[in-house]
């Protein structure tokens, strides 16, 4: 056992050397955001999908594009309108007059990571479309079903500021998301940066880090990141605190939470707390992984009651008192 | 012997008229009006007081009647100690009466027997334009000898029992200081560092130790201690966030940690969790040492704690 982990710890250090150089090239281009690259890389090495609400202009985009530059990657942006279609999504079979055969044209689904800009702009259907590539991470076209490229990452981006004709997203695919991620705005130092950045003629270009195959690599090893029984338990707290809170001396919050978090939660809790190690170049989770990561998974897992809307308690506010509760290990 | 007869029943009409209110009431009053005149009781201690009522009652309206003359109740061995008037109408089964009263309060002056006499009153009948005399007739009293006041007599007992009660309260006041002072002094309760530190060597034996769930317990102890000592939420916060806490508390006010005391806090809290959440396994001099730290730690403020209270008693 002694000697595994060691082992372990050894093997993780080795296969996340790469982690300082990609945070360092991604920086390059996108200035402070080290919350949402670092969440990106958490869903990206964990095989997830982030949800991401932010005001307009915060470099989603680029954040993306950059991420996927220096893992050699392919990206695609795809805006949400509504009148998208799921064909438009997915693809669809295109008849070719010189073959006279129906051949298949392949969506812009089909690439590694995909930002789905105001995923609520669009209809259920092309919302459920998605979702349910996300989830099976294959799509049928006709007859035939392909499989998703790997690495396979959807960030989604919702926007707050606007309710009037969008189609909010169920609370059932909202689960579907391992994270779900709140981007504020950059501070002053940050903002100055950004702006004497893009006065220049042109962007930075982020030098290639990894490659697909390295970030495999690096998946398989986060599975091997050891996860005490103590952690596991811990985990487990958490998220039963905010199914029964009165079990936890937390009876404050039982009138203000509707619904608890569901399992996934604890499975992407455990799976979003190996990554969060692995990005900290170490081969065992510690509680610091789980609370780092605890807030993005259950944000968007927790619904809260009308009372707790009226008294104007989120969801956050809940998660945060069952953060700062739960005794850790 | 006609003429004869007329003279007769002439004569005798004019003898009814002047013989009739006679007959009819013989106060010469009108059977529409009356004066009466109650008491409230026959015999009255020397003591006490006696209220006698006059009432002048007519049926029809209070315009009927009219007082011309009213001279109060004439008394023997009585004085009036008070009065009181209403004027007042009821209607009843034979028409509306309207009431005159008179109240008096009537004082005995000596024992043995008082009157009051008759009340006189002249009212004028206001249709006829006639006065009527009314009076009561005499009514005897006897007075007696004078009775204890009650709530004179219950005074003194009164006193008296209060007073017991403030001798008994005062007694067992004083029995129970007493005995405080002859009791021993509760002892003070010890120092929060004297607790940890006996808390330190019951739970771990360093010459048997158990390294894993020993690096445990002192990162629980050390936890522990924090909080009760700081009032931080140390069982609830990561080792990263309570070193930044401790250290902000400490650069904020004087918590009386100084900068190697929170690096070897950092070490122990950081390395038990690398010993609790590896699993690898710390050495046994590892614990020893930690150990080491932590008993330096609470025996540094144990005896900081006890300078400063020595600074305040002088």
């Amino acid at each position: 056992m002694h000697k595994d982990i060691q082992a372990i710890n050894a093997m993780i250090q080795k296969e996340s050397e790469f982690i300082d150089k990609l945070m360092s090239e991604v920086g390059k281009v996108i200035v402070g955001q080290k919350y949402m690259v670092e969440r990106l890389l958490i869903a990206l090495f964990s095989n997830g999908h982030a949800l991401l609400e932010g005001v307009p202009g915060l470099a989603k985009t680029l954040a993306v594009s950059t991420l996927a530059s220096a893992i050699q990657t392919n990206f695609q942006r795809i805006q949400f309108t509504p009148d998208l279609l799921p064909a438009d999504l997915i693809g669809t079979l295109v008849y070719d007059q010189k073959s006279g055969d129906f051949r298949t044209k392949k969506g812009p689904i089909f690439s590694n990571l995909i930002l789905a800009d105001e995923i609520n702009r669009s209809p259920a259907k092309v919302q459920s479309a998605l979702l349910e590539a996300m989830m099976e991470r294959q799509v049928t076209i006709g007859e035939t079903t392909y499989p998703m490229d790997d690495p396979f990452l959807i960030l989604a981006t919702q926007n707050p500021i606007e309710q009037e004709g969008t189609y909010p997203l169920p609370e059932a695919q909202i689960d579907r998301f391992m994270l779900k991620l709140s981007i504020g705005y950059p501070n002053k130092e940050e903002e100055l940066k950004i702006m004497r950045l893009n006065a220049e003629e042109k962007l930075p270009q982020p030098d290639p880090v990894i490659s697909p195959t390295d970030l495999k690599r690096s998946r398989q090893a986060i599975t091997q990141i050891y996860i005490d029984e103590k952690i596991e338990r811990y985990i487990i707290d958490i998220v039963f605190a905010t199914r029964n809170p009165q079990e936890y001396k937390l009876d404050e919050l039982s009138d203000l939470i509707a619904y608890g978090a569901s399992p996934r939660a604890s499975i992407y809790l455990s799976q979003a707390s190996k990554a969060h190690a692995f990005l900290r170049q170490r081969g065992y989770v510690t509680p610091e992984d789980v609370r780092a990561v605890g807030m993005d998974v259950l944000r968007h897992r927790v619904i809260v009651t009308y009372e707790a809307e009226a008294e104007e308690t989120t969801s956050e506010d809940v998660v945060r008192k069952v953060l700062n509760h739960i005794e850790v290990p | 012997m006609f003429k004869k007869i007329i003279h007769v029943i002439l004569v005798f009409l004019f003898t009814s008229y002047l013989i009739y209110p006679v007959y009819a009431n013989p106060q010469g009053q009108d059977t529409n009006i009356e004066l009466s005149a109650q008491i409230d009781q026959t015999e009255v201690p020397l003591n006490r007081v006696l209220q006698l009522r006059v009432t002048l009652a007519w049926l029809g309206s209070a315009d009927d009647y009219s007082l011309q003359q009213y001279d109060g109740p004439s008394l023997t061995n009585f004085e009036i100690v008070g009065t009181a008037t209403s004027n007042r109408s009821e209607v009843t089964s034979e028409g509306t009466r309207i009431l005159n009263e008179y109240t008096y309060t009537l004082l005995p002056q000596e024992l043995g027997m008082g009157y009051i006499e008759g009340v006189t009153a002249i009212v004028r009948d206001n249709l006829s334009g006639r006065d009527l005399t009314l009076t009561t007739e005499r009514i005897p009293v006897e007075v007696t000898d004078a009775v204890s006041d009650p709530a004179q007599s219950s005074f003194p007992w009164i006193m008296l029992w209060g007073a017991l009660v403030v001798f008994v309260v005062v007694c067992c006041w004083f029995f129970r200081i007493l005995k405080k002072k002859r009791q021993p002094a509760p002892e003070p309760e010890p120092p929060l560092e004297s607790q940890f530190l006996d808390e330190l060597k019951n739970s771990v034996n360093l010459d048997q130790p158990n390294l894993r769930e020993n690096f445990t317990q002192l990162s629980k102890l050390l936890r522990s201690y924090l909080t009760s000592k700081y009032s931080i939420r140390a069982l609830e916060t990561t080792s990263d966030e309570l070193v930044r806490e401790l250290e902000a508390a400490a650069t904020a006010a004087d918590t009386g940690l100084e900068a190697n005391q929170i690096s070897s806090i950092r070490e122990i809290l950081f390395r038990s969790d690398e010993i609790k959440f590896s699993g690898l396994e710390g050495s046994r001099e590892e614990l020893t040492r930690f150990y080491t730290l932590i008993e330096g730690i609470l025996e540094t403020s144990f005896r900081k704690g006890q300078e400063k209270t020595e600074k305040q008693t002088k």
